[in-house]
């Protein structure tokens, strides 16, 4: 499913916490904010539930980048969920980064249920990165070359 | 085979406005497994959930997706009406196709293929959907009560007077806190001792109450409901059954010289023996005369029995022999429903020596260095009629009667530099009380006040502080203080009065420092035990700001008084009563409901018995504590293997195991593997995205 | 060891304080520490020019720091806290704002990358208290002295990052380290009155005379100082002050370098102990040990007063 850079839409699956991202797009949403339409938000309980193969598989249906954004550090509703996914995320990216793959691919953050403002922002900003990164064809190269091997 | 029902609300115009609410239910019906597709222009009305009924019973529906507005909002409505239908409510699942579609993007085309997308995620998922049901925990009706002052006797009272059991647990060898050690209180000047050692006296009486004194709390194992609470009943060194309270062994003990904690450490000359102290306290001793129980303990570390092997005359001198040296730490497990915490505050030590925070503190008041220089609880106890002095107010250095006094605000309240950020609320109302107070036992006095702004925010309160001002003579100098510094007997206070913009040089006899309410050393190891949060400044978080101040993040711990944050005593008393209604709500019923939305480990029939291989990462990361070991075990009773278990009553459902599990032995119900992975698989499968 | 060295115009160029420079270079000789002065510094600007022109007072300190670290020093020991407080806060700006060091860096025609930073005195010899107590040939006598800092030691605090703001103890801790006795008294921080010894004498005369009473008052028999200013201040207007307090005072003020230098063993003279305007040859004797017959120290002292 190559397609051409000229007419490039990113597409972005977001992997969002239900009790502050989420809330805080659900704000964006009743204050009318507009931003881009690129991207597909997959609910969770927890940023500490996101699993890294999920990431791999949004990767595989031909998502440009995923984002996995939690509560504020302290404001987990679960404590302490959110050190965990980031934590893992770090280690993630440095393994994205040494299979070649541009660590802007993966992206993690923090938005409140307060900040709608800055889920807005935050996708918006993420669309024109990825737009300038172009299309992940890298991930399919990837896996070519995996079989290649074996 | 999956028969799947998508219904697709326009909600008015907010929906139906942007998304092609039509086009999209067109698309839907071609999707694999929908065997119904519907737009209406209000599904959460009653024929739009009549539309969901109606069709759950007709097309026989495994799953229904609603396409319409946040599940945080209409979630438990569509679940509802499915249930109500007879179809399990964990079937049905909402697509937010308004807060995060036709809400945020202004192209119909482009939202309408957004939209379709997110049902179709939705769609995969309820395919992958379980029927769950609702967790019933049991509940022990008996509340623990941690923390004897002001907040935990109101606490212990409330609930015990609603019909519940109560444990009361408290550190000290008397319940009372704080309160107790104060004079009078603002606003009206009642006698803190008059209005509250009833109130002790209650409890103590309380046949709902188990009052346990001189006790900790150890341990807390379990959850709402059933918790399971270790207390240390510390070696009392009396025998609480032989014991009569004659006070007998405090007349006789020969330890006479340990500073009494009641009286906050001050001491003062005797008038009748200028050689003697006023404000110790005995080895053996009750905090004070009012105390409840009125039986002594034994403090060994100060006790020459226990340090030096000889005296032993208060076993002598006991007409009952209720002393006990050989008394030793018991541990007792109660069984408890929920916990109120009401550890209290201490009031901020500011003298260099003692300081063991990272702050800053502030040497150059000279707190402990100079004896004239005591803070806010220490006045309290110089004004009070129980105090060492009866009342009569005597500085510590000479026992003179102190002309003028010198009172200073936030000594460590609202000063990020030196001290906390925060206020602690109390002192503007306190300062002015001991203004007051002593105004009324020295008529000549004069005192000062160093103040940065007065809060006195309340009920009367600030009819209570003018008064301090235009009735009883207290100059109030806006500004902070520099430095305090001994002079030919006196105390020489340097400090700015901004609203003239002068130095102020004021020379006291006495200076009261308001220093910072501060949390109890251990309370970050209490929130631990309990699993609960706290903040920066180590005081417990309450579950949320505004709408649930008496809860804490676990289900089953509620906070009363300052162990959340500086307050006075009609707040503590409200926040206790909040609490305990809390608790009552809580024990109303005998079973507690809880969403299903929690882990699972794998289990299969032997010889695999579960994929789970015993790493027990889970148990690591798990915030609850809610993974247990379960060992599986053969007809012979030999251990084949041990794999982990959830407790499903601890257990939150943030899933935490489920992602870290390496084998895929946990998974998160509501979310486990297939639904997430369905999710994600039904990315992309719109042309275009 | 090597430390780079700043010793502005109250040490080196007029008289204010030789005292002060002649007693740190010679306790240093003995520390073991090689001064290595920073090559062509100039003015640090302060009293007139940081009142009046701030970026000429930044420009100033960033070319006096950027020559120590052309010259290779990591730490520049700048005994006067004047100068080392106006070279802290130039650091401090720069650090905090980029264009400052722009601007500055123009003006001096020199780059500055921030490695090269002051220290006071003081805060040397309190990191290096372990070197200095394995030099140490004499414990000083335990004398009660009182540590006096002065207003510019600590402040301002986000650039001099070290100590107490408002109740310093490091001084305490290396004179203790001496032999001395530090005593707990309240005008540790207190103003002399700087430089208005000489416009406005009379303004000193009382700050002096509160501090020199309030150390007397904690039972004080010595000062002990570690600023030019402090020093002139205590020493030459101390019987000024004393009038203007209205009490009879006689305390020797000897800089932080000469007490340290008695310590190190050195002779009185070296240590330009016979320049004060105090007389210290009893309190040296003191210090030293040096039990003198009663009637020599009557004679000796007639001497002097003649």
């Amino acid at each position: 499913m190559s397609r051409s850079s000229q007419d490039f839409e990113p597409r972005i699956v977001a992997f969002v916490c239900n009790w502050c991202t989420y809330a805080g797009a659900d704000l964006a949403g009743t204050s009318r904010l507009k931003y881009a339409s690129n991207v597909r938000v997959v609910r969770v309980p927890c940023s500490g539930r996101v699993d890294p193969l999920l990431i791999v598989k949004a990767f595989e249906r031909g998502a440009d980048a995923v984002l996995v954004s939690g509560c504020h550090p302290g404001d987990c509703h679960y404590a302490e969920g959110n050190y965990y996914a980031r934590r893992r995320f770090a280690i993630f990216r440095d393994l994205l980064l040494y299979l070649g793959v541009e660590p802007e691919r993966v992206q993690f953050s923090w938005v409140s249920a307060a900040e709608g403002a800055k889920w807005a922002d935050l996708i918006d900003r993420l669309t024109a990165q990825v737009r300038d990164l172009g299309p992940f064809e890298g991930y399919h190269a990837l896996i070519d070359a995996a079989k290649a091997v074996s | 085979m999956s028969r799947i029902g998508v219904f697709i609300c326009h909600c008015g115009e907010n929906i139906g406005g942007v998304v092609h609410c039509d086009q999209m239910a067109e698309a839907l019906a071609e999707h694999p497994g929908v065997v119904v597709s519907v737009d209406y222009k209000y599904m959460c009305s009653d024929p739009g959930q009549n539309l969901i009924k109606e069709a759950i019973e007709k097309h026989k529906l495994t799953g229904v997706v609603v396409s319409a507005c946040s599940p945080r909002m209409h979630e438990p409505t569509f679940r509802t009406a499915c249930a109500e239908a007879g179809l399990n409510p964990f079937l049905c699942e909402m697509a937010n196709i308004r807060e995060h579609c036709s809400w945020v993007h202004a192209d119909r085309d482009e939202a309408t293929r957004k939209a379709i997308e997110l049902c179709r995620m939705m769609v995969e998922k309820v395919k992958n959907n379980q029927q769950l049901q609702p967790i019933h925990v049991p509940i022990t009706k008996r509340a623990l009560v941690i923390g004897g002052g002001i907040a935990g006797i109101q606490a212990a009272l409330d609930i015990a007077n609603a019909g519940h059991e109560v444990v009361l647990v408290e550190r000290d060898a008397s319940i009372g806190g704080h309160m107790l050690q104060l004079s009078e209180t603002f606003p009206t000047l009642d006698c803190s001792q008059c209005i509250l050692t009833p109130r002790m006296v209650e409890v103590a009486r309380h046949p709902k109450i188990t009052l346990m004194t001189w006790c900790e709390v150890e341990k807390v194992d379990g959850y709402i409901g059933n918790f399971e609470v270790t207390v240390r009943k510390k070696a009392r060194s009396v025998d609480m059954e032989k014991c009569t309270g004659c006070g007998a062994c405090m007349l006789k003990c020969p330890s006479k010289k340990i500073p009494s904690e009641f009286n906050a450490g001050i001491l003062i000359p005797d008038p009748e023996n200028p050689r003697k102290k006023l404000g110790y306290r005995t080895a053996i001793y009750t905090p004070c005369p009012q105390s409840v129980p009125n039986k002594p303990v034994i403090d060994r570390a100060n006790c020459i029995k226990f340090t030096k092997g000889k005296c032993g005359v208060c076993a002598k001198i006991c007409p009952t022999g209720a002393v006990d040296y050989e008394q030793e730490d018991e541990l007792v497990v109660e069984q408890i429903g929920a916990i109120v915490v009401a550890t209290g505050y201490q009031v901020w030590s500011v003298a260099k020596a003692a300081q063991d925070y990272p702050y800053i503190g502030y040497g150059e008041y000279g707190y402990g260095t100079h004896p004239d220089i005591i803070d806010g609880l220490q006045f309290e106890r110089l004004l009070s009629a129980s105090g060492p002095t009866g009342g009569k107010v005597m500085r510590p250095s000479d026992g003179k009667e102190p002309e003028t006094v010198v009172f200073l605000s936030c000594v460590g309240s609202r000063d990020n530099e030196k001290g906390f950020t925060y206020c602690s609320k109390i002192c503007c109302m306190y300062l002015a009380k001991h203004a007051m107070l002593y105004q009324h036992k020295v008529h000549h006095g004069q005192t000062f006040n160093f103040y940065m702004d007065i809060r006195a925010g309340g009920k009367t309160y600030d009819e209570f502080s003018r008064r301090t001002i235009e009735d009883d003579g207290c100059i109030y100098l806006r500004g902070r203080v520099s430095r305090i510094y001994p002079r030919d007997g006196k105390l020489v206070v340097q400090g700015a009065d901004t609203l003239s913009n002068a130095q102020v040089e004021v020379e006291a006899d006495l200076v009261v420092l308001a220093t910072a309410m501060i949390p109890q050393p251990d309370a970050e190891e209490l929130a631990q035990k309990l699993r609960i949060p706290y903040d920066k400044d180590r005081f417990l978080s309450e579950a949320h700001p505004k709408l649930r101040p008496v809860e804490s993040q676990t289900a089953g711990v509620y906070l009363a008084g300052t162990c959340q944050g500086p307050r006075d005593i009609p707040e503590t008393v409200a926040q206790a009563s909040g609490a305990a209604s809390k608790v009552s709500a809580l024990f109303s019923a005998d079973e507690l409901e809880r969403e299903p939305m929690v882990a699972e480990v794998h289990r299969a029939a032997p010889p695999i018995f579960s994929i789970c291989f015993g790493c027990f990462f889970c148990e690591r990361v798990c915030p609850y504590g809610a993974i247990e070991r379960e060992e599986i075990t053969a007809r012979d009773g030999s251990v084949i293997k041990t794999v982990a278990k959830v407790n499903e009553g601890l257990c939150a459902g943030c899933g935490l195991c489920a992602a870290s599990c390496r084998a895929n032995a946990i998974t998160l119900k509501g979310f486990n593997d297939e639904q997430m992975f369905a999710v994600v698989n039904a990315i992309g499968e719109e042309e275009g995205f | 060891m090597e430390l780079g060295y700043y010793p502005g115009c109250a040490l080196k160029a007029h008289a204010t304080s030789l005292e002060f420079g002649a007693s740190t270079e010679a306790a240093f000789e003995v520390l073991g520490v090689e001064l290595k002065e920073v090559p062509d510094w100039n003015c640090c600007g302060a009293s007139a020019g940081h009142m009046t022109n701030s970026a000429l007072t930044r420009a100033l300190n960033i070319r006096n720091l950027a020559l120590g670290e052309a010259a290779g020093m990591d730490e520049i020991l700048a005994p006067c806290p004047l100068c080392a407080k106006e070279l802290a806060v130039a650091r401090h700006e720069v650090r905090e704002d980029a264009e400052l060091l722009r601007a500055a860096e123009d003006a001096c025609e020199m780059a500055y990358k921030g490695t090269a930073k002051p220290v006071s005195l003081i805060e040397f010899l309190h990191r290096n208290l372990d070197l200095v107590k394995g030099k140490l040939t004499t414990q000083l006598a335990a004398v009660n002295v009182a540590c006096y800092y002065g207003c510019l030691h600590t402040r301002p605090p986000e650039a001099m990052g070290f100590d107490d703001v408002e109740n310093p103890t490091t001084m305490d801790e290396v004179c203790t380290a001496l032999g001395l006795v530090p005593v707990e008294w309240s005008h540790k921080t207190e103003c002399c009155g700087a430089g208005f010894t000489m416009s406005k004498a009379s303004i000193v005369n009382r700050l002096t005379g509160r501090i020199l009473s309030a150390a007397t008052a904690a039972g004080a028999e010595a000062v002990v100082v570690s600023c030019p200013m402090c020093h002139a201040n205590l020493d030459m207007r101390q019987r000024e002050a004393a009038a203007d307090a209205g009490q009879d005072i006689d305390l020797p003020i000897f800089y932080l370098s000469q007490v340290l230098g008695l310590a190190l063993g050195i002779e009185p003279d070296t240590l330009s102990l016979h320049t004060h305007f105090v007389d210290t040859s009893d309190m040296v004797g003191r210090l030293r040990g040096e039990e003198e017959e009663p009637e020599v120290r009557g004679q000796r002292s007639k001497v002097r007063s003649q």
